[in-house]
């Protein structure tokens, strides 16, 4: 993800001027590009790798080495890492400390956007998802914020971003099923609604049918969340898996986010695909930084090295890379 | 016969072409120079067809936005085997997950209205999706796209607001007159589905006036001032006779009907907006249709009203109809296929959204300007 801050700097001070002379003043325009990125370390058994502190890690974009902003493991709070690598926590940093980051706050925890395949699709199994959603939000840490969001035909915002994880589920529990399946159109605007809040964000899919409603190209979608930094999880069942085409395209779309896909046949495979992205969730570990000089304006490669690790015993799951967004 | 999977020349050739490569071998040779020229005809055909997406694009567009081929794959001739040229927009290619989302097909005759339905579905309703959603909002977005307001007048959005007022002033009058009430529920016939006029009827008999004020849409409460505002003296009211004043200063229906009506392509056979007074049409079989769609006049009289009353600029009203027509869209919650009630209760809720943003902005306004009062 990368977040932009348009600063505003004004030449001219006084604190009561009249509008007229406000528009007068130039207007000098700074824009700030931070990179997000969240990552987990397994080893070759794939169990997680914890413990990692910033200085066991080199980002790379391009091959360019890049100087990490903060680092923060699972929902433990952030903390901002200083140029001579010591770290303190960023909550005790002054608001501005950190360009783009006015809100540090924000970087506890994760912001979880589950979006709910309600369509005619899933007259059959509908209670059952609802239970596993209900059970994941229960299970997940207190500093993650999550929303439910719903699809058909339309996006319903079922339950918007909160701390109280009991809202998130009443909103769940509110809606309903039936209508065309237009996944990607709800996919895009979850993306959408995601990419404006500050911090760490996935969304979790959870899809019963093949799409036969949306009007834009899940690759199309999928650049939106590469370029955003929101790794996507896609939880899909029965209906979805007799369409080869849909199967890889969750699969593609996971893979270049950062997230996972998973095929999961009954309800209780359904529950244990939650269960491993909330694990997924508590282990990961999310750095920022701001992008070096790169000349390169369209897709930068991320690589993540673990210095530690000089054996490359451990693997790195992370998004590959991503666009910068063009402006001032 | 789906549309997933299909060869674009056209965008294959503007994917080949190297422009500076062709000029620099071309050289001198005018010939070759044509050619060039030529060659550019299709990307001089894109950059036209965007100004036309652009500039019908609806609130809310998502797939002007993220679909980087979405304008350059229009197909003015149709799949193979069927002839699309010069018929009405279509839109194809929906719901393939390995294609390269969805386009539109056919002539640019209907672009506004295609261009509202393919987008449509990317409004997100604050309730469960309403039943009066299908036809209803493509026709909604269009009435909001498709009229500009950069020349109409203060004193026409004015007149609009006037209307309003007289059209209230009129049922309030109806409570207390037996005369004036035949004659307000004789005009509201004509604009009204009768059950509802014998409604309002029986609430001005009882001296229920704001009841009967809600049940009446912008479009009869228009219609119904107009129509009376020709009648009687303006003696009792300084509304009427401001009506007259603006009409004597040049202000004609005509003008405010081009202004604020909406663009009927299938009732009227034209895109041209006009106000038409009619009563709101019926599902037709169980179906709603574009025709009962378009029988809804009210939003863009009630925006003017608005605008009217918060003294927005008219060439605000660019921006800001398609703004709370959005908003309209995504606050309405109907229960069945005519729920005209619902879309009535939406308009009002998007109105006193913007009335008290508009009074919370002008209160911090002052709070900054104002010095801080010792005595506070």
């Amino acid at each position: 993800m990368t977040i932009s801050r348009r600063g505003f700097i004004t030449v001219a001070g006084g604190a009561t001027l009249l509008r007229a002379q406000e528009t007068q003043r130039p207007t000098f325009r700074v824009k700030v590009d931070m990179v997000v990125l969240s990552f987990q370390v397994t080893d070759s058994k794939n169990r997680y790798i914890n413990g990692l502190k910033p200085s066991d890690f080199r980002i790379y974009e391009d091959g360019i080495l890049q100087r990490i902003s903060t680092f923060a493991e699972g929902a433990k709070a952030p903390l901002q890492v200083a140029e001579d690598g010591s770290t303190h926590p960023l909550l005790d940093a002054k608001k501005d400390a950190l360009p783009g980051m006015d809100r540090p706050d924000a970087f506890t925890g994760t912001n979880v956007f589950v979006l709910f395949d309600t369509s005619n699709f899933m007259y059959k199994g509908f209670v059952y998802a609802e239970d596993a959603i209900a059970d994941f939000v229960r299970g997940l840490d207190r500093a993650d914020s999550v929303a439910v969001y719903t699809f058909s035909r339309n996006l319903s915002r079922a339950a918007s971003l909160t701390r109280d994880h009991g809202d998130a589920i009443s909103g769940l529990r509110k809606s309903v099923a039936g209508d065309d399946t237009a996944l990607y159109n709800g996919l895009l605007l979850t993306l959408r609604d995601a990419a404006k809040v500050p911090g760490r964000k996935v969304v979790i899919v959870f899809s019963n049918g093949p799409d036969n409603a949306s009007m834009v190209a899940p690759d199309d979608v999928r650049a939106v969340a590469e370029d955003e930094g929101i790794p996507i999880y896609v939880i899909s069942t029965a209906e979805v898996n007799r369409d080869p085409v849909s199967t890889a395209v969750f699969r593609r779309i996971a893979q270049r986010t950062g997230g996972k896909a998973y095929h999961a046949k009954t309800w209780q495979k359904q529950v244990e695909a939650f269960e491993d992205i909330r694990e997924d969730l508590g282990n990961s570990y999310t750095v920022t930084y701001y992008p070096q000089t790169n000349p390169n304006d369209g897709f930068r490669k991320i690589s993540v090295d673990i210095v530690s690790d000089p054996g490359k015993k451990y693997r790195v799951h992370s998004r590959p890379g991503y666009r910068p967004s063009r402006g001032v | 016969m789906g549309f997933g999977y299909w060869t674009d020349k056209h965008v294959d050739a503007e994917r080949k072409l190297n422009v500076r490569s062709a000029v620099e071998k071309a050289g001198a040779d005018a010939e070759k120079v044509k050619d060039i020229r030529g060659q550019l005809a299709p990307l001089l055909r894109d950059a036209l067809l965007a100004f036309s997406y652009a500039h019908y694009a609806p609130p809310g567009a998502q797939i002007l936005y993220t679909n980087p081929t979405f304008v350059r794959s229009h197909d003015f001739l149709g799949m193979q085997g069927t002839s699309h040229t010069w018929r009405a927009t279509e839109t194809y290619g929906t719901g393939w997950p390995s294609n390269a989302g969805g386009r539109l097909v056919g002539s640019l005759s209907t672009l506004p209205y295609a261009l509202a339905e393919a987008e449509q579905n990317f409004l997100v309703p604050a309730q469960t999706q309403a039943l009066i959603w299908g036809d209803l909002v493509p026709q909604m977005i269009v009435s909001a796209k498709i009229p500009r307001w950069w020349n109409v007048s203060p004193a026409q959005v004015h007149w609009v607001g006037l209307h309003m007022h007289y059209g209230r002033e009129l049922l309030a009058e109806a409570a207390l007159d037996p005369g004036v009430r035949k004659q307000v529920v004789d005009t509201l016939w004509l604009y009204a589905a009768p059950a509802r006029t014998s409604t309002v009827s029986r609430l001005l008999e009882q001296g229920d006036v704001k009841a009967a004020v809600d049940l009446v849409t912008p479009s009869e409460l228009f219609s119904l001032a107009r129509d009376l505002s020709t009648k009687g003296s303006a003696d009792g009211s300084c509304v009427l006779a401001e009506i007259r004043q603006l009409l004597q200063q040049g202000i004609t229906y005509t003008a405010v009907s081009r202004a604020f009506g909406t663009p009927k392509p299938t009732l009227a056979n034209s895109y041209e907006p006009e106000l038409l007074g009619l009563r709101t049409f019926p599902a037709l079989m169980g179906y709603s249709s574009r025709i009962m769609a378009e029988s809804w006049e009210s939003n863009a009289l009630y925006w003017a009203a608005l605008a009217d009353e918060m003294h927005i600029a008219p060439a605000w009203l660019n921006v800001r109809i398609p703004e709370w027509t959005q908003k309209l869209v995504e606050q309405i919650f109907a229960s069945h296929l005519e729920d005209w009630p619902a879309l009535l209760k939406s308009l009002r809720v998007v109105g006193d959204d913007v009335r008290a943003r508009s009074r919370a902005a002008v209160a911090a306004e002052k709070a900054a300007v104002l010095p801080e009062s010792p005595n506070r």
